[in-house]
């Protein structure tokens, strides 16, 4: 039987490049702040420096990644009406009111954290770890409550992208550490030197450590969906060998994930500062591509 | 609503007479009458348009028993559960006491989420104002009294209004004694747009897509 479509509308795509740059920047500061709060609640004295890598970039990608969702909107002077309409439902509602706590609990947190009290930064590292987690968290939810696609309606989805964004915040990190290795390690003294690495060595396993939870999650959501219904079969299709086949498969999960991982799980080449650059930077460009392959291969598939 | 498809000869007049009521700008619709051709034709999924026309060559292939024209007019559904409703972070979805799903104009501030969430595809965004769209059943004509404007010009009478609470309204006649359908029913959405007639490959978005392969030894049968 053949069918042939003569005339149909399709209406633009909905969520925008600039909702993918926000979802990578919301992450990549969320992943942040979860390493920074996580490094001060261990409370040893050697991961301090890796909070306050982390709480430096919280304050600026934070500054900037609202913006985004404000140039998104189609009425960007009713923002406030966010505020004083709340609509339970919503997972954009609830984004709004994190959004507003997270940076107040984890100001007060850098705050102290740099005031060097570690009482105080520990009691509102506890009060802000929630609203991290949440901040990130609530941009899952966002996808994952749009029945209509069934690449974003999956319950992994909230967790996939919290993992996601902890890698691209420990990407971060540990460009960041790398580079501030290289610049200062001549006027050091040997033993400063060693907790030096030791930080490096602490972000790149745990790193590899949410690549292979991100893999896994990629796979069980991959392969259920093959289980599922037919958009999900031409969804599947489209992420695996289709139009965004190239970037999903190879750029974010072998090139993203996997070798990177590998790089970090071996010894040897764990020991070489370029190899492990190169691992991070490899891993901000894959968790990037997830975003964009998330929001425009789940709006690829047709729905009238 | 009900859409009798044995009726409709997707003629347009629905399309055209939303357009000129509601000024929609170009480009996008509230209301669109999809167009399907299937049948067993062989070299049919290979014409771009209808116009350009190899059959002339070989007519009698290319007749009524071995290949026909589907209808689909497809607009707001209006749906009994909305998650355009649930989703809207400003409650500026909602859904009118006689069940019309409407957007409040003055508090919408274009988040697209409901455009996102919705299964039907049927929101766009106005290019001109900026606000989001969509059929409401022409509520200002319903409310004085009229009927809505697609269902007015509909000069086959394909397209039925009316109250499907009311028993001695033509929508609850047709509806309790001829076997309908509703698009997309797995949406658990509850659609209030009944379809008599609907066959399954125009109700199938999928169809006539540009497929990756995977289903083509499922579609020979």
């Amino acid at each position: 039987m053949e069918v042939q479509v003569l005339y149909n509308v399709f209406h633009h795509e909905s969520v925008s490049m600039l909702i993918a740059i926000y979802f990578h920047i919301v992450g990549l500061h969320a992943g942040c702040s979860i390493v920074s709060i996580t490094a001060t609640l261990l409370g040893k004295s050697e991961y301090k420096p890796v909070a306050k890598i982390g709480a430096i970039f919280v304050i600026i990608l934070f500054s900037i990644s609202p913006i985004f969702l404000m140039a998104d909107l189609f009425q960007p002077l009713r923002f406030w009406y966010l505020f004083i309409y709340f609509n339970p439902t919503s997972p954009l509602s609830w984004g709004t009111f994190i959004l507003c706590a997270y940076p107040i609990f984890t100001g007060m947190y850098i705050y102290f954290l740099f005031k060097n009290n570690v009482k105080w930064s520990k009691i509102f590292g506890v009060i802000s770890l929630p609203t991290a987690i949440g901040v990130h968290g609530y941009t899952g939810f966002v996808l994952g409550f749009a029945k209509a696609r069934v690449l974003w309606n999956t319950a992994v989805m909230p967790s996939y992208f919290l993992a996601s964004a902890m890698i691209s915040g420990m990407a971060f990190m540990l460009i960041v550490a790398l580079i501030r290795y290289r610049f200062t390690y001549q006027d050091k003294s040997p033993e400063e030197r060693e907790k030096d690495l030791n930080i490096i060595d602490l972000l790149a396993k745990w790193m590899a450590g949410f690549m292979i939870m991100n893999v896994f999650y990629v796979f069980s959501d991959l392969t259920v969906m093959y289980y599922h219904t037919e958009d999900a079969f031409e969804t599947v299709e489209l992420v695996r060998i289709g139009k965004f086949g190239f970037l999903y498969i190879w750029v974010d999960n072998v090139f993203g994930n996997v070798v990177p991982a590998l790089i970090i799980l071996f010894k040897k080449t764990r020991k070489s500062h370029l190899l492990l650059l190169i691992a991070a930077i490899l891993a901000s460009i894959g968790v990037f591509i997830m975003r964009y392959v998330m929001v425009f291969g789940g709006q690829y598939v047709p729905l009238s | 609503m009900v859409i009798d498809l044995r009726r409709c000869v997707g003629c347009h007049a629905c399309q055209v007479a939303c357009k000129a009521e509601h000024e929609v700008p170009l480009g996008v619709w509230r209301i669109w009458v999809r167009v399907m051709q299937k049948g067993t034709y062989p070299e049919m999924a290979t014409l771009s348009l209808p116009w350009d026309c190899p059959y002339c060559e070989r007519p009698e292939e290319a007749r009524y028993p071995r290949m026909q024209t589907l209808f689909l007019p497809w607009l707001c559904n209006q749906c009994g559960r909305p998650i355009c409703n649930t989703v809207c972070p400003v409650k500026a979805a909602y859904t009118r006491e006689d069940g019309i799903v409407m957007i409040d104009p003055h508090r919408c501030i274009g988040c697209n989420y409901c455009r996102a969430a919705c299964p039907y595809n049927v929101r766009f965004v106005n290019p001109i104002t900026g606000m989001i769209q969509k059929c409401d059943f022409c509520v200002h004509r319903v409310d004085t009294g009229l009927l809505p404007a697609c269902v007015e010009t509909c000069p086959t009478g394909a397209m039925v209004f009316g109250n499907l609470k009311d028993p001695s309204s033509k929508v609850a006649q047709l509806l309790s004694k001829e076997r309908v359908q509703v698009l997309k029913q797995m949406m658990a959405t509850f659609p209030h747009v009944y379809y008599i007639g609907l066959d399954k490959d125009v109700a199938d978005p999928l169809k006539g897509w540009e497929k990756h392969g995977y289903h083509i030894e499922f579609e020979k049968y």
